[in-house]
């Protein structure tokens, strides 16, 4: 039997991603209806959709310069917005009491892909000899990033990557909180980020789930998903006098079914989601909003519907904000924890664009245009490969 | 909140040493994949080392603990490795510049770096808590803290923490030389009669030394050294990791260690 748990202040956030470089730029994209889904920018051997940042990413700083990865300039792109909050809480609580916690599914690895493209195109057949600048340990392995952003914050608490593909950053917030449950921390730093690479993008065309198009989740003949990325970080503290939200519950659950399929009634997924409410001590009549996992592809979004359904039944809007962004893989988590924040903060819900027409096998109400109404709680879902899922319930009050 | 919880089973695999009786016998033998007993094979195809190797201790020592065979399965699954998947990763690029310039469906589902949790969770029916955590030289304390959270929480009552290693592709293998290892380690809130040890909250600050270089095998040198002494009843202080810039960087004088004692 779960019992509610104690809910911790989510004090400040920013995000970058394909929509903008701001979280304002983001949610005014986000607002005016319009994608942040273009072509790849990178040659690959297929027509598809990505959601891929804009304009040039920003450098390191130059003795943290060895860290350059896609993914550590994009962490890059996204701090400055919240380098007072973290200043902040360091003055209240040290820099020993603050954790980090990094959700990211692919790490640094476009670093590796460019030295090992760059070989095979080369007349050099001897060997793979990686150029002077590259350095594994400080861009591709998962915690390079983590040690980037530890030593650009300043923090010195404990320090680690969660990686569980797509639900990687939902899952940092589990963790954030029971360090802060545990007392080893006063509050945390959570990071979601990913890069766009070959790997990823190629790897889910390989398995027949990208579009050459923008997505439509939930839509009929929805045609699968756009890969995307960003960076999106939220400020998790003990208390606050000014909090923003509150991380109500964290759903943690396994399908113990495939690898990379949903199990198809979403057994799973509603396990994640009743849990989270379990944990917020709360009725699903109190959720006014779902941001769904919704990546676009046929058996995910049709798997979710179904147990949203048999969860909330078929009157709480359900809005897939990938449609927008892409899908920001190991980001996505926290990407769409800062668009619940912001729901509840300004009472809107983004338009599910592309869902209309709905395809008639999704039973959940997915509104196509922006509902403005008070919004006091959302839950936003993350699922991943391995079966693994995750749910948040986010919402104004503790 | 009591800061200690208990070990009440363990597992060990490497190619050569099958078991943790190997290991303290220093017992060799002809090398093997991990046999993964509870694994059918048509879910084996396409996974690496790392990830059989991982669900091998997973079953060694869930098995030892008494818990598996439950329904439904009573436990939560963390699985570390500071490098994860590196293999399949080169391989892939590797796949993307030669004809027909695709990435296998197969491989690329078994990429990620909780493609172990998934595996083990799907053989063990456990539809539970399963998580992946990287940390570099910190790995395994990462998965420590992580295990005394879900049990201090009450999130669970049982823990599994895996931690494993493949050896790295060339020429990624210059920043670090390691062997194929995993060990595996189960976790309880409170003791029971096969309790081997209990072991305290981590704590970051000066650094121990231990018997186990952490440039051995990053995640899982220091857990094999404290599984081994558990084994052999020597109890006290043990490293779990350095705090460096990367991995070979900075100074080791502090880090995160923890105290063992006797049940």
């Amino acid at each position: 039997m779960t019992t509610p748990r104690v809910p911790y202040p989510i004090t400040a956030f920013s995000l970058a991603c394909s929509l903008g470089h701001t979280t304002d730029a983001c949610l005014a994209e986000l607002r005016a209806g319009r994608r942040g889904i273009r072509d790849v920018p990178f040659d690959v051997p297929f027509e598809a959709n990505v959601g891929a940042i804009l304009g040039e990413l920003p450098s390191l700083p130059a003795e943290l310069a060895a860290y350059t990865s896609r993914s550590a300039q994009i962490a890059t792109l996204a701090y400055p917005e919240i380098e007072a909050a973290v200043a902040s809480a360091k003055a209240r609580y040290g820099a020993a009491r603050i954790g980090l916690v990094v959700g990211t599914s692919t790490g640094g690895i476009d670093r590796t892909e460019a030295e090992y493209f760059n070989y095979f195109d080369s007349d050099e057949k001897a060997g793979w000899k990686p150029s002077a600048a590259y350095q594994y340990a400080k861009q591709h392995t998962f915690h390079a990033c983590a040690d980037y952003v530890g030593m650009l914050a300043g923090i010195e608490g404990p320090r680690l990557v969660v990686s569980t593909a797509c639900s990687s950053s939902a899952k940092a917030f589990g963790t954030a909180r029971r360090l802060l449950d545990l007392n080893v921390i006063d509050a945390a730093l959570i990071l979601g980020v990913d890069g766009l690479c070959n790997t990823t993008v190629r790897g889910f065309n390989s398995l027949g789930v990208m579009a050459d198009e923008p997505s439509r989740p939930f839509g009929m003949d929805r045609p699968g998903m756009n890969v995307g990325e960003g960076a999106a970080y939220v400020l998790l503290e003990r208390e606050s006098d000014a909090p923003r939200a509150f991380l109500r519950g964290v759903g943690e659950t396994s399908d113990a079914y495939h690898m990379s399929s949903p199990e198809p009634n979403g057994a799973g997924a509603e396990a994640a989601m009743r849990d989270a409410l379990a944990q917020a001590g709360l009725d699903a009549s109190a959720v006014q909003y779902i941001n769904a996992h919704g990546t676009g592809t046929k058996y995910n979004d049709a798997a979710e519907s179904k147990a949203v359904i048999r969860v909330f039944g078929d009157e709480v809007p359900v809005v897939s904000t990938k449609a927008y962004t892409g899908h920001t893989l190991g980001a996505c988590g926290a990407v769409e924890a800062i668009f619940a924040v912001k729901a509840i903060e300004e009472g809107w819900i983004p338009a599910a664009i592309g869902a209309d027409p709905r395809d008639p096998e999704i039973e959940v109400h997915v509104p196509t245009e922006i509902v403005e109404t008070q919004i006091d709680t959302v839950l936003s879902n993350a699922f991943a490969f391995g079966g693994n899922n995750c749910s948040l319930v986010i919402g104004r009050e503790a | 909140m009591s800061a200690e919880i208990y070990l009440v089973g363990a597992g060990y695999f490497s190619p050569t040493q099958h078991t943790l009786s190997d290991v303290i016998e220093g017992v060799q033998r002809e090398p093997i994949k991990p046999p993964c007993k509870l694994v059918a094979s048509r879910m084996k195809r396409a996974t690496s080392m790392l990830t059989r190797m991982s669900v091998e201790v997973a079953i060694q020592a869930t098995e030892a603990a008494g818990w598996l065979g439950e329904e439904p399965s009573p436990f939560a699954m963390i699985f570390g490795s500071a490098h994860g998947e590196i293999q399949i990763a080169i391989e892939q690029m590797k796949m993307m510049k030669e004809e027909p310039f695709v990435v296998s469906p197969a491989r690329f589902k078994n990429s990620v770096h909780n493609t172990a949790a998934g595996l083990f969770s799907i053989a063990a029916k456990n539809k539970g808590f399963a998580t992946a955590i990287a940390g570099g030289a910190e790995t395994f304390a990462m998965c420590l803290l992580e295990a005394f959270s879900l049990l201090k929480t009450n999130e669970a009552q049982r823990v599994l923490v895996t931690t494993g290693e493949e050896t790295l592709p060339e020429p990624i293998a210059d920043h670090t030389e390691h062997d194929n290892a995993a060990v595996a380690l189960a976790f309880q809130s409170v003791p029971s009669e096969s309790a081997i040890a209990r072991v305290s909250l981590p704590q970051f600050g000066p650094a121990v030394e231990t018997e186990f270089g952490l440039q051995s095998n990053h995640s899982v040198g220091p857990a094999l050294a404290l599984l081994l002494s558990a084994r052999r009843g020597e109890f006290g202080s043990f490293a779990l990791g350095s705090r460096a810039s990367g991995f070979f960087e900075g100074s080791t004088k502090r880090g995160w260690s923890l105290e063992m004692s006797p049940v």
